[in-house]
């Protein structure tokens, strides 16, 4: 929810705290918010008239604006903007101005010349000016906006926040008001309320309202309002709208969408005359019924949906957007003024089903009390008559089953349990009290408290020892220690499981997590059966279509994330590669109904080790009983799996189901956690592939390996990532090395001219240097 | 145990001398079965580990493997050499004997939990596991969630096609109610649990459609918000063996009430920044009620977090991403 600081300061005469204070405290309090950035009109933008307008000579486009900028002063400036005429009010950018680009960045505006006409400055848009995003024409003022003064003096600097509200508190706090009430209650200070004169009292004559389903739409209150003249709003209302980010378009529409950012419920204005019927009905949708939406979009409805009825043809989709051809615009001089209460889960699937969020769905769709749709209007009609001379004709009010207040037993005793140290009852009762709650103290120990009837979220004891704790603060919480206790044993799940884990990596594997979905291909090219896999219903891509049967479909795919290394014959880095995790599949019998949920440990194993062996000496960690060995698999993959795969042929698999295999324990598994780490800094690492060559090589005895590394890396210079030296062979004359030497930058993809220059560079190097002969 | 290793060790002596002597294919063949087949002195031997008292097994079978795995490798070179008909000469095809096993490496996930359950065992938790398929009624229903809430709405779910009311668990809290139940606990418990929980979303650096979360449990008579503070402060410390500042901050979850935010001070990069480690709260008298504890007697705490993040923080990774990339590059610097 986007705040303006000058609009709290209006609501909270008394408000001291700077912006930065405000969002610590309603974070530390309330809800994380934060400081989001500033309005500030540059000085150099002021107001002037449009007095005359010529065709650019040389641009079909522009035009020249001839413009008083007050004081006799006058001046040509070129303009491509659609919406100016002579006598329009705009906002005149002289040179030196900082114009807000497209992009948020900011530029001085300089005098220039535009297809060979001077312009003196320039005439800017709302973006322009850092007035939100409208960029489809120059910002218009009213048209009695005094000329030749500083637009700052009308839309005066602001600072914005944003205040992530939670869902509990959107009921409440949605709008300025509420934040304005949740910052009186902790800083303790008044709000002054908004003017808001009584609703007309009686029903208007010919207007009818009917509600289909009151559980839906629980309340609607429809007033007519007569002779209303449309023109723009003030400039003060028009900046508060600019604020959070809005854009201004007359004075009875921004009412409405002041109102709301105001009081937190959204309202509707219809063309009194454009309505094909002066009854509204608020019912389901037809199935297939079309509606076109004030922005043009066509939306094809359902049963379930609401709608709002006026002569049999949908004129809204209730709380979230207006129909077109029943908007307020110019000329419209009646209106149907709609404040209403609907119910949030019919808005939040209506919402989701049409994929449309606007400001009033959010509001409706988070729940929001019927109280406020009546003190909404209430405002509104006062503004409405205030600023555009409507007059209200009466009121329609459909609130058949009025809310209750609850009013909730409490123990005050009961707080202090849950902070941790004693809050005392008078710092309760004023807690409460300025939370607008009524507190009746019946003992000392036991109170009956009646919250506000808008906080929808407080319905029992919990829920006022929270609202007490968090305004006290939780800062307060005392500090202490944890309670000594005695350490407790590792379930035998987990000790199995990282004894199965201890023993796969200290056999030269390295542990991989990988993601538990799957498309299935190389499960299939293994021959895993895939029948009973389990499908996920609402995948994000292709890759995610299932759950995995088996964990080495994905091992095999690390493999191949690796290629370049694994295609490697030999290779003194651990390449084999290991995972613990879970598979599934349909079936009975397991915890949940339906699905069966195995833990395996699986590895694929790259440096020819024999995974029968290794398998063998995994089991006898364990006391297990003589058919443990059934909850094993080993051997080689699939020969044909691996050549589609282009991997090595000798690679050999191994899987052990971890969860049959605790049922062939003849005994309790010990093991100890081992003593942790030392913690390491992870080291970036290129996203480039890399490229690998070998070079072997003869040298004399007693010319040690890292003595050629030195010249290998210093020669190849920063492509040489890493030496590997795979094997040595120290003859009766002479000494043999072989190294995988692995190129690769950390800016792009090595070409193979760059590789086999740098590869280059090093046999010479070590020819020139040790007399090295390469092999 | 010492007798047994030292057998293994004389074991091996024995057969690498034997190895030594062997000329050809059948030699070599004899060789095999003599040492290292399935009736072979060296898995004789590994066979006996199994009854040697509990201490000893590990070392013992251990080193035995480690004989094994090595005789095997060995036998494999001679074999090779064997085949380039006894010619003595550099082929990379032909490992030489000195070349060891390259070490392995558990995935920093690992480290992580393992250091986490280390702590939590510390303190005194029993540590439980739940299925990461889940029912809809634990992870959403049970915990406060109910069909209608926004919340429900706005968490981006996996769902199973042909189970209906199955899901990928969104979090670890199904657990809450699920181990109450299915264990029959009563309350005082702490419980501490973890693993795998889903959003269907689409991933960048600090997001996952997988992630792993651990989350605590107490449910006493008297455990409270100051009881909170205590364990995650000493949890935090202990985890990243310095002094952690922490603060708790409102936030909503519709399992606890009040539910709060926990921020931890950087002092891991030293920025001093609070950076969001975790929800918490008092467990909600709804779901205490679900777990069939009496709410008007016992009240609870929970927190639960991200351990990706704590391993992206400890280890100072930059991008969620990397955990399950299985680039060898990035998993073996750990």
């Amino acid at each position: 929810m986007q705040l303006s600081y000058n609009w709290l300061t209006e609501l909270l005469p008394n408000l001291s705290a700077a912006p930065a204070e405000i969002a610590e405290i309603l974070t530390m309090h309330s809800f994380e918010t934060t400081v989001t950035g500033t309005v500030a009109i540059d000085p150099h933008v002021r107001t002037a008239r449009i007095t005359r307008l010529i065709p650019h000579p040389n641009a079909d486009r522009l035009q020249l604006a001839e413009i008083d900028i007050g004081q006799g002063g006058r001046l040509t400036v070129v303009c491509g903007a659609p919406n100016i005429s002579i006598g329009s009010i705009v906002a005149y950018a002289a040179p030196g101005a900082r114009i807000v680009e497209d992009s948020g960045s900011r530029f001085t505006l300089a005098k220039a010349t535009i297809r060979g006409q001077e312009s003196a400055g320039m005439l800017a848009s709302p973006r322009e000016l850092g007035l939100g995003s409208h960029h489809t024409g120059v910002l218009l003022l009213p048209v009695d906006t005094p000329v030749g003064t500083p637009l700052s003096s009308h839309i005066p600097p602001d600072t914005l926040l944003d205040a992530d509200v939670t869902p509990n508190r959107a009921h409440d706090c949605m709008s300025h008001l509420g934040i304005a009430r949740e910052l009186a209650a902790l800083l303790e200070l008044t709000v002054a309320e908004p003017t808001a004169r009584p609703l007309p009292a009686g029903p208007p004559p010919d207007w009818e309202v009917t509600v289909e389903n009151p559980i839906d739409s629980p309340r609607y209150l429809g007033i007519p309002v007569s002779n209303v003249s449309i023109d723009d709003s003030p400039l003060w209302l028009q900046a508060r709208l600019f604020a959070v980010g809005q854009r201004p378009i007359n004075n009875v529409v921004d009412i409405t969408n002041y109102v709301m950012f105001e009081q937190g419920n959204p309202l509707h204005a219809f063309a009194a005359d454009r309505l094909p019927a002066k009854h509204i009905a608020v019912r389901s949708a037809h199935t297939g019924e079309i509606i076109t939406t004030l922005d043009g979009k066509q939306l094809r409805l359902q049963p379930r949906q609401l709608v709002i009825d006026s002569g049999g043809t949908a004129v809204a989709v209730a709380g979230i957007i207006g129909g077109s051809g029943t908007n307020v615009a110019a000329g419209t001089r009646n209106l149907l003024l709609e404040a209403a209460n609907f119910r949030a889960y019919a808005i939040q699937q209506t919402s989701a089903e049409l994929r449309l969020a606007t400001e009033s769905s959010k509001r409706f769709a988070r729940g929001l009390s019927p109280v406020t749709a009546a003190a909404a209007a209430a405002r509104a009609v006062t503004l409405l008559t205030d600023l555009a001379g409507g007059q209200p004709l009466g009121l329609i009010d459909r609130y058949p089953h009025p809310i209750r207040r609850t009013r909730i037993t409490f123990r005050p005793a009961r707080v202090s349990a849950v902070f941790g140290s004693a809050v005392s009852s008078p710092v309760l009762a004023g807690i409460l009290t300025r939370l607008r709650c009524a507190v009746e103290e019946e003992t000392h120990a036991v109170w009956h408290v009646t919250p506000p009837p808008d906080r929808l979220d407080l319905t029992g004891e919990h829920d006022l020892i929270e609202e007490a704790v968090r305004v006290r603060g939780f800062e307060n919480i005392p500090a202490r220690s944890p309670d000594r206790q005695h350490r407790r044993r590792v379930p035998r799940t987990v000790t199995i499981r990282e004894q199965i884990r201890d023993a796969l990596a200290s056999a030269g594997s390295v542990e991989v997590y990988n993601r538990p979905f799957e498309k299935m291909q190389i499960a299939r090219k293994l021959g895993i059966s895939t029948d009973a896999a389990v499908a996920i219903a609402n995948p994000i891509g292709p890759e995610q279509a299932y759950l995995r049967i088996s964990l080495l479909p994905r091992l095999l795919d690390n493999l191949l994330a690796n290629k370049g290394e694994v295609r490697l014959a030999h290779s003194s880095r651990s390449r084999n590669v290991f995972e613990i995790g879970t598979v599934w599949r349909t079936g009975e019998g397991g915890k949940i109904p339906g699905v069966i949920e195995e833990e395996y440990a699986a590895a694929v194993l790259v440096d020819g080790r024999d995974a029968a062996a290794l398998a063998g000496s995994i089991l006898q960690l364990f006391k297990t009983n003589d058919t443990a060995m059934q909850t094993v698999s080993v051997g080689r993959c699939a020969p044909a799996a691996l050549t589609a795969l282009k991997l090595p042929a000798t690679i050999q698999c191994l899987e052990i189901n971890i969860s049959q295999l605790l049922m062939h324990l003849n005994e309790e598994p010990v093991y100890q956690p081992p003593s942790p780490v030392a913690v390491k800094t992870y080291q970036p690492i290129s996203k480039y592939p890399p490229a690998y060559r070998d070079i072997s090589l003869l040298v004399a005895p007693g010319t040690s390996a890292e003595q050629v590394q030195g010249i290998i890396e210093r020669a190849g210079g920063v492509l040489v990532a890493d030496t590997d030296l795979f094997d040595v062979y120290d003859g009766d004359e002479k000494t043999s090395y072989a190294f995988h030497i692995k190129y690769q930058s950390d800016s792009r993809t090595l070409s193979d001219d760059e590789i086999t220059a740098a590869h280059q560079r090093i046999c010479a190097a070590l020819a020139a240097e040790i007399g090295a002969e390469i092999r | 145990m010492t007798s047994l290793i030292a057998e293994l060790n004389r074991g091996e002596t024995a057969a690498r001398r034997s190895l030594n002597a062997v000329a050809d294919a059948s030699g070599l063949e004899a060789w095999r079965a003599a040492y290292i087949g399935r009736k072979g002195s060296i898995p004789r031997l590994l066979r006996m580990v199994k009854d040697l008292p509990l201490a000893e097994r590990k070392n013992a079978g251990r080193r035995g493997n480690e004989i094994r795995q090595a005789l095997e490798r060995s036998f494999r070179e001679k074999e090779a050499q064997i085949n380039v008909d006894g010619k003595k000469a550099f082929s990379p095809q032909s490992a030489p004997a000195h070349r060891q096993t390259p070490p392995g490496h558990l995935h920093p996930l690992t480290h992580t939990l393992r250091q986490i359950q280390y702590i939590f065992t510390k303190l005194g938790f029993r540590l439980i596991e739940g299925p990461s398929v889940e029912e809809a009624r634990y992870n959403f229903d049970s915990l406060n969630i109910s069909l209608e809430h926004p919340a429900r709405a706005e968490t981006d779910t996996y769902y199973l096609k042909d189970h209906p009311g199955l899901v990928l668990r969104t979090h670890v809290s199904p657990l809450q109610v699920r181990s109450m139940l299915e264990n029959k606990f009563r309350p005082p418990v702490r419980l501490m649990y973890w693993g795998p929980t889903f959003r269907a979303e689409k991933e960048d650096a600090t997001h996952g459609a997988l992630f792993q979360q651990y989350e605590f449990l107490v449910i006493d008579e008297t455990v409270n918000l100051a009881d909170l503070k205590a364990i995650t402060t000493a949890f935090y410390s202990q985890f990243f063996g310095t002094e952690a500042v922490i603060r708790l901050r409102p936030s909503y979850f519709p399992f606890v009430e009040p539910g709060l935010e926990v921020d931890m001070q950087d002092t891991v990069t030293g920025r001093g920044d609070w950076l969001e480690m975790a929800g918490a709260g008092m467990i909600h008298p709804h779901v205490l009620e679900a777990m069939n504890v009496d709410s008007s007697r016992y009240q609870g705490i929970a927190l639960g977090g991200g351990l990706d993040r704590l391993a992206m923080l400890k280890y100072g990774i930059p991008d969620i991403r990397l955990f399950y990339s299985g680039n060898l590059e990035f998993l073996r610097q750990f």
